[in-house]
């Protein structure tokens, strides 16, 4: 009997619970906040747009891309595809180790010399753990001593 | 059993003091004889500067050998600058990282040491206090303008098209073990006063 009903009420969820989720949510007013959104699309690009007109300006940006094209291993384009109002010669030199050194950074270790983007110098010292180990073990050492002693 | 142990373990630590001792035993002579070198430089320099070259380039020199003076009257430091960062040059003072222009010359001057050694205080620097170089060509006096906290492998080296002066060591300065951390000191230049002729 119980079972039944169960099944019944399975059933008459089921079956109904589409139409009644139409009539929840059709009572739910939509927010307008989107209409803003889509007005504000516009003046985000812009600021976005001054920004990357500076950056461009400020970098070399020549250089950049011929680094990026030898790290990938794309042959440059011909002399005579590059634009015309190129203040660097036709002939595009090998990318500067520096860049390359900008995709993955060398260990702390190993920076001896100036390179662009690399991590401080290891100056990392064992010598006080050293010395404050050699220090408890010498007490220690000494107290096992004296306890036998004694 | 207990006195071969309690025997072994003070034998251990007491070769450990003692290499902990010696090296730094080493490392004060090692400064020494870097001052030593620096004051017969300064008088060979005072005589021949005059000729010397200048003007914002970078002039290779000796690993080892004394470049400079680093002086920050706020921690009592008064330290010559050696060329190089490897431990054979950390230990006699300061190091210069190659590649990066000597202090007072344009661009961003590096310089590292041992936090338990030359560096030791140098967490107590804070921004706004003068640091002082001095070099074969000029004096330069450096307002600190920045302190910060980066991980061991953090790329932090840069270069600039102004005079800086970027100090580094490890951080925490109080740490058992090799540290994990790098604190950057970076400073504008205040003041420059050439001394080549004087």
């Amino acid at each position: 009997m119980r079972l039944s009903l169960f099944l019944s009420s399975a059933a008459v969820l089921t079956l109904f619970a589409a139409p009644a989720s139409a009539q929840f949510t059709g009572v739910l007013i939509p927010p307008p906040a989107k209409a803003a959104q889509v007005v504000q699309a516009p003046a985000q690009t812009g600021a976005e747009r001054r920004d990357s007109a500076v950056r461009v300006t400020m970098t070399n940006m020549k250089d950049w891309v011929d680094s990026a094209a030898a790290t990938l291993g794309v042959t440059p384009a011909p002399a005579s595809a590059l634009a015309t109002d190129s203040a660097l010669p036709a002939v595009v030199a090998p990318a500067p180790a520096a860049h390359v050194e900008h995709a993955a950074p060398a260990k702390a270790t190993e920076t001896k010399e100036f390179r662009e983007g690399a991590p401080a110098p290891n100056t990392a010292t064992v010598i006080p753990m050293l010395a404050l180990l050699g220090l408890a073990s010498l007490v220690v050492g000494l107290w096992l001593l004296r306890a036998r002693r004694a | 059993m207990r006195r071969t142990v309690g025997g072994l373990l003070a034998a251990a630590g007491a070769l450990l003091l003692l290499f902990a001792l010696a090296t730094v035993a080493k490392a004060a002579l090692a400064r020494e004889q870097v001052r030593s070198a620096w004051a017969v430089e300064e008088a060979r320099t005072a005589a021949a500067a005059a000729r010397a070259p200048r003007g914002g380039v970078v002039r290779p020199s000796v690993r080892g050998a004394p470049i400079g003076r680093l002086v920050i009257p706020a921690l009592k430091l008064d330290e010559v600058i050696v060329e190089g960062v490897e431990e054979s040059q950390l230990v006699a003072g300061p190091g210069h990282l190659p590649g990066s222009p000597h202090p007072g010359e344009r661009g961003n001057s590096i310089i590292s040491a041992h936090r338990d050694r030359h560096f030791r205080s140098l967490d107590e620097l804070v921004v706004g206090d003068t640091i002082v170089t001095q070099t074969r060509h000029d004096r330069t006096v450096w307002v600190v303008s920045g302190r910060r906290v980066v991980t061991a492998s953090a790329p932090v080296l840069r270069s600039s098209p102004d005079v800086q002066l970027t100090l580094t060591t490890c951080w925490p300065v109080r740490y058992f073990g090799p540290a994990p951390d790098r604190l950057i000191i970076t400073a504008v230049a205040a003041g420059r006063v050439e001394t080549a002729g004087e």
